[in-house]
């Protein structure tokens, strides 16, 4: 630190250049620009080297260590998995405060916040899917971090209370990630977190107050709103942030385990390398590369999606919790609400901590540790199963009419009808295609139809049939799938239809319709399904019918191929 | 070292490049197309929410109901309301004085959510907005507004066609109970109740039937109907055939001589065709649910079977329980139906009473 008091330079030009050097000295106390040109230039550090004494006299430098362990850099030892964690912690940080500056927090405004936040701001909708996708991967990260530490048995003594923090870090993110879901107000927020905080209901005794404190009433409402709003912009974050810290200060008092200490025959090294310039341009060139990367995937190769309106007096088909709790849910269907939900989570997570405390076996070779890791390999696999079993796939099939129109006119989300068919070839007239005649009764002949329509119509086809076989009571089943014309696009400013050059009206909206109708059935006390007969002893019909429309301006977005088609000429 | 210090500087300018790259394609290119197809749901959504809510009275089309409900044709409301002027000019005085949709609402866009959400004062337009009793959320209100502004004049003729055929059915939740009661659930979707009704005890436009032919009656109305005639099953009929209040016969929109007043102290509920053969099926779902909204147990064996011909209203000034009572007499031809003949299967958490075939007494 220069204490010598300096003369005032003279003229615009030196004033200038001491404000840089003096900003400089800020950041980077202790080295001069010649020590930053050394270090640039790669050139060996000088003795007594200046390098050193940053991490002594800078608050931000002082957290890093002055120099790494070489064997805890080995990036096929921890893939640098905690690090970016913190990565995204800082990402999800950022885009999260670009998104509350548009965001509202009432169920009256935060619907069409977000439609603003998609369609008004300039890269907000980039903003939205860096912090949608970045927490889907944040919480991947921790847990694979998690998985990392556990399998090369790195939260053994002296390390145990780090693993302590670090799983309460992962339920501080999964929380963090869930709490983030109710924001958007649409079907899929309201109902994921309808699933989520119901769970905490079936907790004994104080269930129903944490779930009332949770959601600010019966229902989820404005008051959940804005609840999970402060959860997840302050409380959470705020805990989350002060627990890094604690996390990270136990590893720098630890030290990143040896990984010599995993092998029979390695020998250990003590060989570091020093925090700057090495580690230092290391990350910035990885935190370059991530953010690249993000930016990159998220302006063209991923969309976040937006659902409806929430709404509570309709549940959506197959509403499941997000992935990382899908296990949760799977749980729910082999057993009661209270027991499945809320017994077996905690034991679960107090396992965990207790973990390091229990495994008191000293060594961290995998030879000497086949009963832990055959523990976790089984459970990790016991994972896997139950958060298949959560999926919609698995165990609540409804009728084979609604998995099928889930299939092809979803309510929400996308079905086949969107992501199939280019709608330049949905033809501009009614088209029917019947599953008993095989062929289209209405409209357009099978053959003249565009290949994609055909190959859509030969699947509804297969699907029918397919059902047939899944559902017992999906009897001598028969489908329509049909396409109509429903409106035509008009000009804005001028207010009249436009037609194209062949003198055509456009059509702006199409409607795909799924038609089904199947033998309506009855299971006697046996549990033998067997056509239902009326009181004249003649069979019925079930009828089942499912509707969605089609927008020319929305509608090839959702195509898998990324054909678009040319827009209509006045 | 060096070469992080390359890869740090390459990507750091890689991103800031990729921003503004972003940045400048923003305005011209994703955010147009971004409220294209925010729009483009809008008026996807709004379709669906207008086949439910206004297509009973307005058509599938827009065409209007002129002879039966009289509601106003709706897919030219563009050019009707500029009938006068050069489309072009909305802003001349001649539209604001003609209509005064100017002054009151600036927009015709305005003027569609305003009539939505507090209905038409004196005609039978109810209000369809939350914050005026109904039942559609303002989201809805701009969907179902941006759906009927995009008509301008013409629809597909299709579309027309099928507004005889197709009907209300598509709900926005697939129902995977949707063929109980014997098809009378459908009926129920069909027919177009659904968008005023419900079977709980809520009143959306319309007074929730929940437990409409039980002891107590409906939650609104109680044991009478709006006319005034006691609840039995011959004057349901009656009433939803043709004893209707705010739709004077064979008016288009508001240019009408006939009393609005008198005709809506009955209400807005227009005339709707059904058969007799539809009528018991319809009973038979809403017969299955009380007040509370939730399907009484042993509902679905209780299939009522009126016989046609039997239904003769009976008028509140001379109540003949005779009359209801053999109305409510079972016939041989009574529908009899499964209740789940939809359910799951390995097992939903719908309610699957166990359906016993045949109520013949």
């Amino acid at each position: 630190m220069a204490t010598t008091p300096a003369k005032r330079p003279q003229g615009v030009v030196q004033r200038f250049k001491g404000a840089v050097v003096e900003a400089g000295r800020s950041f980077f106390p202790s080295m001069g620009w010649r020590d930053w040109r050394s270090v640039l230039r790669g050139e060996a550090a000088p003795r007594p080297n200046p390098r050193m004494r940053v991490n002594s006299n800078s608050f931000w430098y002082h957290i890093r260590p002055r120099a790494l362990p070489l064997e805890a850099t080995a990036w096929y030892y921890t893939f640098g998995l905690g690090w970016m964690s913190a990565f995204f912690f800082v990402l999800e940080a950022i885009t999260g405060m670009v998104l509350m500056v548009y965001y509202t927090p009432s169920p009256d405004q935060a619907y069409s916040d977000m439609l603003r936040i998609i369609s008004d701001v300039p890269l907000g909708q980039l903003m939205r899917n860096m912090h949608r996708l970045g927490a889907h991967f944040m919480v991947a990260i921790v847990f694979l971090h998690m998985m990392r530490t556990f399998f090369t048995a790195s939260y053994k003594a002296p390390r145990q209370f780090i693993w302590v923090t670090g799983v309460i870090l992962l339920l501080f993110t999964a929380v963090l990630s869930f709490s983030g879901y109710l924001l958007p107000w649409d079907q899929l927020a309201y109902w994921a977190v309808t699933i989520g905080s119901s769970m905490a209901d079936a907790a004994p005794f104080i269930g129903n107050a944490t779930n009332l404190l949770l959601r600010g009433g019966v229902d989820i409402g404005a008051g959940a709103l804005l609840r999970f709003y402060l959860l997840h912009i302050f409380a959470l974050p705020m805990l989350t942030l002060l627990l890094i810290s604690v996390h990270y200060y136990a590893v720098r008092k630890q030290d990143i385990s040896p990984l010599h200490e995993l092998f029979e025959n390695k020998p250990p090294t003590r060989r570091k390398i020093p925090f700057l310039p090495d580690q230092v341009f290391f990350e910035i060139a990885v935190i370059g590369l991530l953010t690249f990367a993000f930016v990159v995937i998220n302006a063209y190769f991923w969309n976040s999606q937006l659902e409806s309106h929430a709404n509570p007096t309709q549940t959506p088909n197959h509403t499941q919790a997000p992935w990382y709790f899908l296990w949760l849910q799977g749980m729910l269907k082999f057993g009661d609400k209270q027991w499945f939900g809320i017994g077996w989570p905690p034991v679960i997570i107090l396992g965990l901590l207790v973990l390091p405390y229990l495994d008191r076996n000293p060594s961290r070779r995998f030879k000497d540790r086949k009963v832990a890791i055959g523990v976790a390999i089984a459970a990790l696999i016991g994972m896997v199963y139950l958060t298949n079993a959560g999926s919609p796939n698995y165990g609540i099939q409804q009728t084979a009419a609604s998995e099928i129109s889930q299939e092809w006119v979803p309510v929400e989300g996308e079905g086949i009808v969107d992501t199939a068919i280019k709608w330049e070839d949905i033809p501009d007239q009614r088209v029917v295609y019947d599953t008993d005649k095989k062929a289209t009764v209405q409209g357009p002949a099978l053959a003249d139809l565009k290949p994609d329509m055909q190959a859509a119509f030969a699947q509804f086809q297969a699907d029918v049939e397919k059902w047939k076989k899944l559902d017992t009571r999906f009897r001598q089943p028969h489908g329509t799938l049909s396409f109509d014309p429903f409106a035509y696009e008009t000009d804005d400013t001028t207010q009249k239809i436009i037609v194209d050059r062949a003198g055509a009206k456009v059509v702006k909206l199409k409607r795909a319709t799924v038609n089904l109708d199947w033998t309506t059935t009855n299971v006697d006390a046996n549990g033998k399904v067997t056509d239902f007969t009326d009181a004249q002893g003649k069979t019925t019909l079930s009828l089942f019918q499912q509707s969605r429309y089609l927008d020319r301006d929305s509608h090839d977005a959702r195509l898998q191929s990324d054909a678009s088609p040319p827009r209509p000429q006045q | 070292m060096t070469r992080n210090v390359l890869l740090a500087t390459l990507f750091t300018l890689g991103t800031a490049i990729a921003l503004l790259v972003i940045f400048l394609g923003e305005k011209t290119t994703r955010m147009p197309a971004a409220s294209a197809a925010v729009n483009a749901t809008q008026i996807e959504r709004g379709a669906r929410d207008y086949e439910q809510y206004c297509s009973r009275c307005h058509g599938l089309a827009g065409q209007g109901g002129a002879n039966e409900t009289g509601a106003p044709q709706l897919n030219n409301i563009v050019q009707r309301k500029m009938a006068l002027q050069d489309p072009k000019d909305l802003n001349s005085s001649d539209y604001g004085r003609q209509y005064g949709i100017k002054e009151k609402y600036g927009t015709i866009r305005n003027y569609i959510i305003a009539t939505l959400i507090s209905g038409i004062r004196g005609a039978a337009m109810p209000a369809w907005g939350q914050q005026a009793g109904g039942p559609l959320r303002q989201d809805q209100i701009e969907n179902i507004a941006s759906y009927v502004l995009s008509w301008n004049g013409d629809v597909p003729s299709s579309t027309v066609a099928l507004a005889g055929t197709v009907a209300a059915a598509s709900l926005p939740t697939a129902d995977p109970g949707a063929t109980p009661f014997g098809g009378g659930k459908v009926l129920f979707q069909t027919k177009g109740c659904v968008g005023c009704h419900n079977t709980s005890n809520v009143t959306l436009v319309g007074p929730g039937l929940g437990g409409l032919f039980d002891p107590g009656g409906t939650e609104a109305y109680g044991t009478n109907l709006p006319n005034g005639n006691p609840v039995n099953e011959a004057n349901v009929l009656d009433w939803i055939r043709k004893a209707t209040g705010g739709f004077p016969q064979k008016h288009v929109g508001l240019n009408t001589n006939v009393n609005l007043a008198a005709n809506l102290a009955n209400g807005v509920m227009p005339p709707i065709a059904i058969t007799d053969a539809e009528y018991t099926k319809l009973l038979v779902y809403l017969k299955a649910y009380g007040r509370d909204g939730k399907i009484k147990p042993g509902a679905d064996a209780a299939a009522p079977g009126v016989k046609a011909g039997t239904l003769k209203p009976t008028p509140a000034t001379t109540p003949q329980p005779a009359a209801s009572a053999a109305a409510n007499q079972p016939a041989s031809g009574g529908i009899s139906q499964p209740a789940s003949s939809a359910t799951s299967v390995s097992g939903t958490s719908q309610v699957v009473p166990q359906a016993t075939g045949t109520t013949t007494p």
